[in-house]
């Protein structure tokens, strides 16, 4: 078993985790490229294909609100977490705190 | 000569989006790459080489594109997909029947309609040589 094997399997169980921790740093605005350097060094690494679409499709849905900053050389697209954002946040939160404890608890039958 | 590979591919994103969604997907994925290609440049890369490197690691304008519009990149997703298989099963059983009856039973008329004007042409031509 090389650890390519449990690529797919990886995938799976941190796709989730990319909204959450965008919906958390969101918290204070940010762009793009900004948001995909912050979630690497945070611990989340994320295609850019991945995150550009997915930025779009929270926004439509009201958890992130958008707005352009044109003061700087180059115009960029702002986003940060709305009220919604954060509740959503808050549960997905939770969930996975949830998991952890329930993922532990299965650990500990073991013994 | 470098803005123009970065210009076609985002041409090529936004072209099968709806109109509406153009001009601002356009404008954040300049912004994105050229972030992106800067931030390569700056780590020592020429710009021509960040530029393509960028624009590879984003992949297939299509695929980015349909993550846009979120649009499903299958013509029938898992929930018609059984249905979907079943009903081909079916067809594939009943067409190929269905055509095989048609074609013999055109067969058939044919060659009852030749019969008949065999038969049709040898009585005309006794009746002829009775008469004669």
């Amino acid at each position: 078993m090389s650890e390519t094997d449990f690529d797919g399997h990886l995938q799976e169980l941190r796709r989730g985790t990319v909204v959450l921790a965008s919906l958390q740093l969101l918290r204070s605005p940010g762009y793009g490229y900004g948001l995909l350097e912050q979630l690497a060094s945070a611990g989340f690494p994320t295609d850019a294909n991945t995150l550009y679409p997915l930025l779009r499709r929270l926004e439509k849905q009201g958890y992130l609100d958008s707005e352009w900053n044109t003061d700087e050389a180059r115009p960029r697209k702002f986003y940060r977490t709305s009220e919604a954002g954060i509740r959503l946040a808050a549960t997905l939160t939770q969930e996975v705190a949830a998991i952890a404890a329930a993922t532990a608890a299965l650990r500990e039958q073991e013994k | 000569m470098t803005a123009t590979l970065t210009e076609r591919y985002i041409a090529a994103t936004v072209k099968s989006l709806p109109s509406e969604l153009q001009p601002e997907v356009r404008d954040e994925l300049h912004a994105s790459i050229a972030d992106a290609v800067e931030a390569r440049a700056e780590q020592g890369e020429s710009l021509e080489q960040a530029e393509r490197a960028v624009l590879t690691d984003l992949g297939d304008p299509g695929a980015l594109a349909a993550g846009y519009a979120d649009r499903p990149l299958h013509l029938i997703g898992p929930r018609y997909f059984l249905t979907w298989w079943r009903l081909l099963k079916v067809l594939i059983a009943i067409v190929p029947a269905c055509a095989f009856a048609g074609i013999a039973i055109a067969g058939l008329a044919i060659a009852g309609v030749c019969i008949w004007d065999g038969a049709d042409g040898f009585l005309k031509a006794r009746r002829a040589r009775i008469a004669g």
